[in-house]
């Protein structure tokens, strides 16, 4: 069974005759269901874990990068697909996962393409595409302390990636591996030196190898660098969290359906 | 392109960023950045130019171009360029050295060398 869930903002007027459009399309697939709608004072976990109660078997968001993080996040530890149209003015996660923006999202919903990704735990929250820094004043460590990493320079900038970010490049005659496969049970870890000339160059382009420290990990450890400094973290762009954090990779733990046009 | 599996990860240490401690690891290594204390990979290393190691240092295979303060050892191929700077003992299989390279300590090649020094 189908459950749709709608974004908040959807309930604005411009989005009325999108939205007409895609639950028409929907009944020609034949994959309508039933439909529920975020607002203010509902929260999206909730309204899953309701569906789930009620039946459903695929739960799919209507929205933008925001709730689509949020979805992800919330469905971690349940046996359901999720899909997603997006909608809305920042989408760019719908592209990763290969579904274009609005009516066309419908015929890739149809085609149940499945397929199953990492996500990261940290200190009880959970993102599946990006983990940023806030502030270069980090160190990172290895499982059991191992070995330390730091930062010699503050114009750095410290991310977490499941999915290849854009701007990394890497060079085709490295003999490297593949990095950035969200279902290889890794995420990467990426240091960029914005203080490096080249960098100022090719990040408005591309960037290159040598400029980046990339490191795969299943588990590692971040902390403040300097004492009394407060170093905050972004998950997937919309929640805020305090270093010191432990991030460990689920591997292949939600279902989400995918596009041919997919980055992985 | 080598593919990573599950025993075998990829790492770039770039510029500007310095590792302390022990790093072991099971695939190729590029090393811009400074390392201190010990360095372990079952596969290749590629020390870039401006690149510090002060760690003794175990690679299948290896190319330096930067400065090492510590030993080598070498299963395969060493493969040491003009801007290297190498400071400690080496042992491997076999070595090529580029005109403008510098190297103060011993050098040992051969394959029962390697398995005497693992064996220690």
């Amino acid at each position: 069974m189908y459950f749709y869930l709608y974004d908040s903002f959807l309930q604005e007027k411009r989005y009325i005759k999108k939205l007409a459009e895609i639950e028409g399309r929907l009944i020609d697939l034949m994959i309508q269901g039933k439909i529920i709608k975020l607002n203010i004072l509902s929260h999206i976990k909730e309204l899953i874990y309701s569906a789930v109660r009620a039946g459903a078997e695929t739960v799919v968001v209507l929205g933008d990068d925001k709730t689509i993080s949020q979805a992800i996040a919330s469905v971690v530890n349940l046996d359901i697909t999720l899909g997603i149209i997006p909608l809305g003015r920042k989408n760019s996660l719908g592209k990763l996962l290969g579904i274009p923006k609005g009516l066309k999202a419908c015929e890739i919903l149809a085609k149940r393409i499945k397929e199953r990704i990492d996500v990261a735990r940290v200190n009880g929250n959970y993102f599946a595409f990006c983990l940023k820094a806030l502030s270069p004043y980090i160190k990172i460590f290895s499982p059991d302390n191992q070995y330390c990493l730091s930062l010699l320079s503050p114009k750095m900038e410290v991310s977490v990636y499941n999915f290849k970010p854009s701007g990394v490049k890497l060079k085709a005659n490295q003999p490297m591996a593949d990095f950035f496969i969200p279902q290889d049970g890794y995420m990467e870890l990426v240091v960029k030196d914005l203080s490096c000339p080249i960098n100022k160059i090719l990040f408005k382009k591309k960037g290159e190898i040598g400029s980046y420290t990339i490191l795969p990990f299943k588990h590692i450890r971040l902390e403040p660098s300097v004492l009394k400094k407060d170093v905050r973290l972004l998950l997937d762009g919309y929640k805020i969290i305090k270093a010191p954090v432990e991030i460990d990779v689920l591997a292949g733990k939600i279902s989400v359906i995918v596009g041919r046009e997919r980055q992985f | 392109m080598f593919k990573k599996t599950d025993d075998k990860t990829e790492s770039i240490i770039g510029p500007s960023t310095k590792i302390d401690g022990n790093f072991k690891s099971n695939g190729n290594v590029i090393v811009a950045g400074e390392i201190i204390g010990k360095f372990v990979t079952t596969q290749a290393l590629r020390v870039e130019e401006g690149a510090r190691i002060s760690a003794d240092i175990e690679a299948r295979e290896a190319v330096i171009a930067g400065e090492i303060n510590g030993n080598l050892l070498i299963e395969n191929h060493l493969d040491i360029l003009s801007s290297a700077k190498i400071q400690g003992d080496i042992k491997t299989i076999s070595i090529s050295v580029q005109q403008g390279a510098s190297i103060n300590g011993k050098c040992t090649m051969g394959g029962s060398s390697i398995n005497d020094k693992k064996q220690e």
